[in-house]
């Protein structure tokens, strides 16, 4: 094996070498610039073993020489693309207008020229031209990244060089070994160059990201933090935002691992008793609790965080942030406060379903009570306590009516008739009341009435009055007709309405009685706006009258 | 005149909520469903007495329907927003519509067209549960496409008091005296200049979005608008009146310190207060007579008395009434939604303060401290 020989294999081995490292960094990374370099120079592997050996004969063949010209300029441009990636920018799409246009030229040439020098001087003064664009680049691009991107540069560039001279001196036989022994040093400068330079810069990143999240951490206004559980308890890390937050330094945290503990709500130390007994599985949900600062006010924070394990599977520490949540607990209690008539609504519900059960029991015995011979004299009182445990079944659904929107069952009926048939249910309420009542039922025309409304309206407005005469009096209950719409009245002689309960008459739940719901009053007003009528009041001190002016509708 | 238009079809806007449509009613079955949501929005929602409403059926519509295009947002395809636009000349429209909406005002705006086309749109009206999605800019937006569409310059419609914001921001204008609908209560007549870019802009409506990318508008029917309709006009739009100005107005009409005079405000500092009525108010003027406030109807606003006379009718004795600037009557529809108690009706010409209960869920959002001083201060009141 002659010197010729010799160096061609050391300078093979050299680039085999170099290609094994960036393919063992991109296993490694998987950082695609390092994948693009060794492709580009496995591409250029290819060529010194199978062409520039003697393996294959290239140089006879136009398909043979092209596929040669061919490896150059595709090694060539994916090591561009790689800078292109490694210096994070987007390639310049004239890299491509211009490579597949020397393509073409080289092509032409093939057809054109007989010698070979001529045929491969082209593609060498393409890749030499690029390799010291290439060169400049590492050189101007990378210095501050160490000595790499000078090595890099000048090796390129000297590369570059040397293969410009290639096609004058492949025909010297003393100079093409030492060609190679050149060639090959130089792309070994270039690939140690390259990770020197690909080395620092992953360094330098490190450090950057290091920073960026050091900062994050520090001027978060949560707090982040982790906390080992192994092999024993400590804080490992808080960010500065706790003294902020809590009114304690990070540094107050480190001293005494039990400080947080001491923060927490007495009331809310069993959450995060149950949090830690039941860890992992606890932290599927936010842990939030409150806190009592070093003021001694109180904060609602809510706790995120994830776990960390060791390789064996030992859950070892919780890495998390704390955020201070007291705006949304006011925001949400003051959402609760809107709801409130929904909640009451609901609540109702609930309520009417307890009632009713019982009442169902009563109205069962009331009508085996009534089948009972001893009782058959009194089988019209048991009739009516029946009706009206059914007509208590209906206020109930009526108050559940209060939460939504109901609508009326409209019927043409008399609303004389129907105070008629109420009258003895009022009486023997106001009898009881020392309250006499009297109706003063003038002829009106018929209306569009529900029934159970309108009694209920009565009811409402009748105890009332009764319950505005605590030492007794008279109540009147009259009907009449006034510019086409008939009113009904429901007079009292009691001490009026004061003028401070004037404002907020109407309005549910406020009630000046110990045992009043306060919604009577806006179940009236319900009633009437249901059926197109308006509710007028006129109070003094000699007593009070609800007006209800009905508009008569068309069936 | 519609049946050209009512090829329409249905579209899917680019929206995250993907399963949101918007469409053109065509089939009866569509109008029904269009009729059936008026119903349960107005009559079931809102406890409005609306003459004509088919009660039996569920429906609600009138004789515009007959010639309107119904547009509708659906989601899963269930019916969440709907809105109806008619568009044609001053003589398709009903005489009576006509009257209210000043329509013949407008005719001297054109100097080159006399049968100028208009458009009104009315019932539009989103499901509880949607009023924060796009259901609402999706209609709106639809009506400025069809208006745009049809050479229309000037799109109308009507709404009560503590929508006027919401309508301000997209661009409408007051420019009248309002008019009590039955049913419906007192309403503020509104109009957009379609081609009004510069308007849309200023005041960041969305349907900037769209006329932002509309090549060659002729803007001399606009210039008209504002040379004849808008430059004297002593009405104040919330959304071109400056903090500070607003701030102005209201003190010059209280004669006092806002913050003294209004209850709600107690406990906000100046800076605070003026925030809140800029978020949330809106000055409004109502004539002699104007019913303001409708006993049994849900209030969505907190009404504040600035200047003039009202006075209850549900109260025959004593008689109540309300005379003290930054006076608040009626119920309060800011924070809670409650039924008014009282029929409350403007005794002389009256300016009122109404703070839009539709605007506070988003100013408690930006501004919670704020806010919750004034829930604190409203549930203190109770």
């Amino acid at each position: 094996m002659d010197f010729a020989h010799l160096s061609a294999i050391g300078s093979l081995i050299g680039t085999i070498s170099i290609v094994f490292v960036y393919f063992y960094l991109y296993a490694l990374y998987r950082e695609r610039y390092i994948g693009v370099w060794a492709t580009s120079w496995i591409i250029l592997l290819s060529r010194y073993v199978l062409f520039d050996s003697g393996i294959l004969l290239w140089k006879q063949t136009f398909f043979g020489l092209l596929i040669y010209q061919m490896l150059i300029i595709i090694s060539t441009l994916l090591y561009v693309s790689g800078i292109y990636n490694f210096m994070n920018k987007p390639m310049n799409k004239w890299w491509l207008y211009g490579t597949a246009g020397i393509s073409i030229l080289i092509i032409f040439f093939n057809l054109l020229f007989s010698s070979l020098a001529y045929k491969l001087l082209l593609p060498l003064f393409y890749g030499s031209f690029t390799g010291i664009w290439i060169g400049v680049i590492f050189i101007r691009y990378f210095k501050h990244q160490g000595l790499g991107g000078l090595i890099t540069g000048y090796a390129f560039i000297l590369w570059s060089l040397l293969s410009l001279t290639m096609p004058f001196t492949i025909t010297i036989p003393w100079f093409a070994p030492w060609g190679y022994v050149f060639g090959g040093i130089l792309r070994l400068a270039i690939a140690i160059g390259t990770l020197m330079v690909y080395f620092v810069k992953t360094r330098t990143d490190l450090i950057t990201k290091e920073t960026q999240y050091r900062l994050l951490a520090e001027n978060a206004i949560d707090i982040i933090y982790s906390y080992q559980l192994f092999p024993e308890r400590k804080v490992e890390y808080i960010s500065p935002s706790v003294l902020r937050v809590t009114g304690y330094s990070a540094e107050d945290y480190y001293e005494n691992d039990a400080l947080i503990l001491k923060l927490i709500h007495p009331d809310d130390l069993t959450l995060l008793t149950d949090f830690v007994k039941n860890l992992p599985f606890s932290i599927e949900v936010p842990l939030t609790l409150r806190l009592i600062l070093k003021n001694k006010t109180i904060l609602w924070v809510e706790q995120k965080c994830v776990p960390i394990y060791e390789e064996n599977g030992r859950l070892t520490a919780l890495q998390g942030i704390v955020r201070d949540i007291t705006v949304r607990k006011k925001l949400e209690h003051m959402s609760s406060l809107f709801d409130r008539m929904n909640l009451v609504g609901s609540m109702a519900a609930a309520v009417a379903h307890e009632i009713r059960n019982p009442m169902t029991t009563v109205r069962g015995y009331l009508q085996v009570m009534a089948r009972k011979h001893e009782y058959q004299e009194d089988n019209d009182k048991f009739k009516l306590m029946i009706e009206e445990i059914d007509r208590a079944n209906s206020i109930i659904r009526e108050y559940l009516s209060l939460s939504r929107e109901k609508l009326v069952v409209l019927k043409q009926c008399s609303l004389n008739g129907i105070i008629e048939a109420l009258f003895p249910l009022l009486q023997a309420d106001a009898n009881s009341s020392k309250v006499s009542i009297k109706l003063n039922l003038n002829t009106i025309t018929e209306l569009m009435l529900d029934e159970n409304e309108i009694r209920q309206l009565l009811l409402n407005l009748v105890r009332n009055s009764i319950e505005a005469m605590p030492l007794g009096g008279a109540l009147t209950i009259s009907t009449s007709l006034e510019n086409s719409k008939v009113i009904l009245a429901i007079s009292d002689q009691g001490e009026g309405i004061p003028s401070h309960v004037l404002d907020k008459l109407g309005t549910p739940f406020i009630t000046t009685k110990d045992t009043g719901t306060g919604l009577g009053l806006p179940i009236c007003y319900q009633i009437a706006h249901r059926h197109k009528a308006t509710i007028r009041i006129s109070t003094s001190q000699e007593g009070t009258t609800f007006f209800i002016y009905f508009t008569p509708q068309i069936s | 005149m519609t049946t050209t238009i009512l090829k329409s079809m249905t579209t899917t806007p680019e929206t995250s909520e993907s399963t949101i449509k918007l469409g053109i009613a065509v089939t009866p079955e569509e109008k029904r469903q269009i009729y059936h949501f008026r119903y349960q929005t107005y009559i079931e929602e809102m406890s409005k007495n609306i003459t004509g409403a088919d009660h039996v059926n569920e429906l609600l519509h009138d004789e515009l329907d007959e010639w309107a295009l119904l547009l509708y947002v659906k989601k899963n395809e269930e019916v969440i927003a709907t809105a109806r636009v008619n568009i044609g000349a001053l003589t398709d429209f009903p005489a009576k519509l006509v009257d209210i909406l000043s329509l013949n005002l407008f005719q001297r705006c054109y100097i080159q067209n006399d049968n100028p086309k208009f458009s009104y749109c009315a019932k539009l009206m989103v499901a509880p549960p949607h009023r924060s999605s796009p259901a609402l800019y999706l209609l709106i937006a639809k009506c400025y496409e069809l208006s745009v569409d049809h050479q229309v310059e000037f799109g109308y419609t009507a709404c009560n008091f503590h929508l006027l914001r919401l309508y301000e921001q997209m661009g409408f204008h007051r420019y009248k005296e309002n008019f009590y609908d039955s049913g419906y209560g007192l309403l503020s007549p509104i109009v957009l200049a379609v081609n009004d870019i510069q308007h849309l802009r200023t005041v960041h409506s969305p349907l900037f979005r769209a006329a932002r990318k509309r090549k060659e508008v002729n803007t001399q029917v606009v210039e008209a608008f504002h040379e004849k309709i808008t430059k004297d006009s002593p009405i104040v739009n919330s959304q071109i009146v400056t903090e500070e100005e607003l701030w102005f107005i209201v003190c010059n009409f209280l004669q006092h310190p806002p913050t003294e005079v209004i209850t709600i405000l107690h406990g906000l500092s100046e800076t605070e207060a003026k925030k809140f009525i800029h978020s949330c108010g809106s000055i409004v003027q109502c004539n002699t007579g104007d019913i303001i406030t409708n006993q049994g109807e849900i209030s969505y606003s907190y009404d504040i008395l600035l200047t003039g006379k009202l006075k209850s009718l549900t109260f025959h004795h004593p008689i109540k009434e309300y005379t003290i600037s930054g006076q608040h009557f009626g119920a309060n529809g800011l924070t809670e939604h409650n039924k008014h108690t009282e029929d409350i009706k403007a005794v002389d010409a009256v300016e009122i303060l109404v703070l839009s209960g539709m605007a506070f869920p988003r100013f408690f959002h930006s501004h919670p401290d704020i806010a919750h001083k004034i829930v604190r201060t409203l549930s203190n009141l109770r």
